[in-house]
């Protein structure tokens, strides 16, 4: 495959994930120009995957995986709590969001809820439900067993159903 | 359950924004061609621990092991002889699977690629000249000769078109300026060719015509085919008076694309020592298999059989004890 093919196909990559990983990471860090930062490194890291000619069978496990380990590496350097971070200071909207004030208020809501899970059960949480990964794609990632996450998921789960019967 | 999964589903709505994602498509699409694809080159760094590791790991390294075994088994004579073959003659294929991809993979820069390019595209337009001054340019030869060409030409312009957009346009206008000179060079002995008026006529004209028409492509102008003066710009001259230079140059390429290419691949390379690009010579080297690339420096002695592989893998067995 030569450059211009294989740039066609990352660029297809970009434009189908580019968003999801961005929410994993924004979920993860502090704020939007981190998140956005990260990204990027995580599509730059895939490239350079692609041009070793690196068999790649799943890419979108690998852009996570990707994400997942340049956070890590980030919060190393900042350690700091991203969330709490995130939901003190309230999640910051593009300028130009199409969504609306509902909208905001409702994942304003979410955030606030997942806030009070620790960091593992919340990635699984939304790895699962946000992302659509199953139990055994998030251990893959986690480096935990398929039950431990299925179990940590339940338990996240139950903890969230329980903050929304409370509020209703 | 579903009431919980639909909540946490509104994280959906964290995403980019397209300003922000379009921004970071140009951001990643201009890492993707500052970091190209080199096809079977690999870069390394210098600064890296153990670099001389990742060289004898790279891919790069193996074309260079690749031609030293080739002149270390049959001598430097052959890759040497190689070097003026023709299509249909033995040498040949040393020519062009030996020989030239090491140039290429020599030459570290993109500069140097294009000229490398450059140099390519001449060859197939000289080797051009030497089968229709011999009365050998076949429609097989040409049609070959003819694709060989088009395919450096474009690879050495779209070097020099990166050279000018990274910002070294001196030396995207030199590359483009010593290919066009070096294409008039080529286009003035071709235009002598035909001026003999031998039976080679139609097939360097239609070559001719091919090398006018990229030429222009690649200066924007027809600017070295507009001699004010002297003999030697006549045949150019005349042949820019031909109307039917455009015609030519399409009907070379639906003659070219009318036969068949295993019968063109036949012909340009004998059958006696026929390499191709598919194949691959494994060489054992202290019970590693080295396998050179799959691409055009694979070298493989495709012959009735594959005792001769197993000689050609003995050999180097042999060399590398």
């Amino acid at each position: 495959m030569d450059h211009d093919e294989m740039k066609q196909e990352f660029l297809a990559v970009y434009d189908q994930y580019a968003d999801d990983i961005f929410r994993y990471c924004v979920l993860k860090v502090s704020g939007r120009t981190v998140a956005e930062d990260l990204t990027q490194e995580v599509f730059m890291r895939y490239w350079q995957q692609l041009r070793k000619g690196t068999s790649i069978v799943n890419g979108r496990a690998l852009l996570y995986a990707m994400a997942r380990n340049l956070i890590i590496d980030w919060y190393r350097r900042k350690k700091e709590q991203s969330l709490e971070v995130l939901t003190e200071e309230g999640y910051q909207f593009p300028s130009n969001d199409e969504g609306t004030i509902e909208q905001h208020a409702q994942l304003r809501e979410v955030l606030d809820v997942i806030k009070d899970l620790d960091e593992t059960s919340r990635e699984a949480l939304t790895l699962r439900f946000v992302e659509g990964f199953s139990p055994k794609e998030i251990a893959a990632l986690s480096g935990e067993s398929a039950n431990a996450v299925s179990v940590r998921i339940n338990r996240a789960l139950k903890k969230v159903q329980d903050h929304l019967h409370t509020h209703d | 359950m579903t009431n919980t999964t639909q909540f946490l589903k509104r994280l959906k709505d964290v995403r980019l924004s397209d300003n922000e994602r379009l921004r970071m498509r140009e951001h990643i699409s201009l890492y993707a061609d500052e970091h190209a694809v080199h096809g079977d080159t690999e870069e390394f760094s210098y600064d890296q621990p153990f670099f001389l590791l990742a060289f004898f790991s790279n891919k790069r390294f193996s074309t260079y092991v690749g031609a030293l075994l080739i002149v270390a088994t049959f001598g430097g004579t052959v890759t040497l002889a190689a070097e003026g073959a023709v299509p249909g003659t033995v040498f040949y294929p040393v020519k062009i699977h030996v020989n030239e991809p090491v140039m290429t993979a020599l030459a570290p820069t993109e500069e140097g690629q294009a000229r490398v390019a450059s140099r390519l595209a001449t060859r197939r337009a000289d080797e051009v000249v030497k089968l229709a001054l011999e009365g050998k340019l076949t429609d097989e030869h040409e049609a070959y000769l003819t694709k060989a060409f088009d395919t450096q030409i474009e690879k050495a312009t779209a070097k020099a078109d990166k050279l000018a957009q990274s910002g070294d346009s001196t030396a995207s206008a030199q590359v483009k300026e010593e290919l066009t000179t070096q294409l008039a060079g080529e286009a003035q002995a071709l235009g002598a060719v035909r001026s003999t008026g031998g039976t080679q006529d139609k097939g360097a004209e239609r070559f001719l015509s091919v090398i006018i028409a990229r030429s222009e492509s690649i200066s924007g102008v027809p600017e070295f085919f507009e001699g004010e003066n002297t003999d030697e710009e006549e045949p150019r001259t005349a042949l820019l008076k031909t109307t039917a230079r455009s015609k030519s140059a399409s009907t070379t390429k639906a003659k070219t694309e009318k036969l068949d290419e295993k019968h063109i691949q036949k012909t340009v390379f004998p059958k006696r020592l026929q390499v191709t690009a598919s194949t691959t010579l494994r060489v054992r080297l202290e019970g590693t298999a080295l396998q050179l690339p799959k691409t055009d420096s694979a070298l493989n002695y495709h012959q009735e059989t594959h005792e001769d592989e197993e000689h050609l893998n003995a050999n180097f067995n042999e060399l590398l004890r």
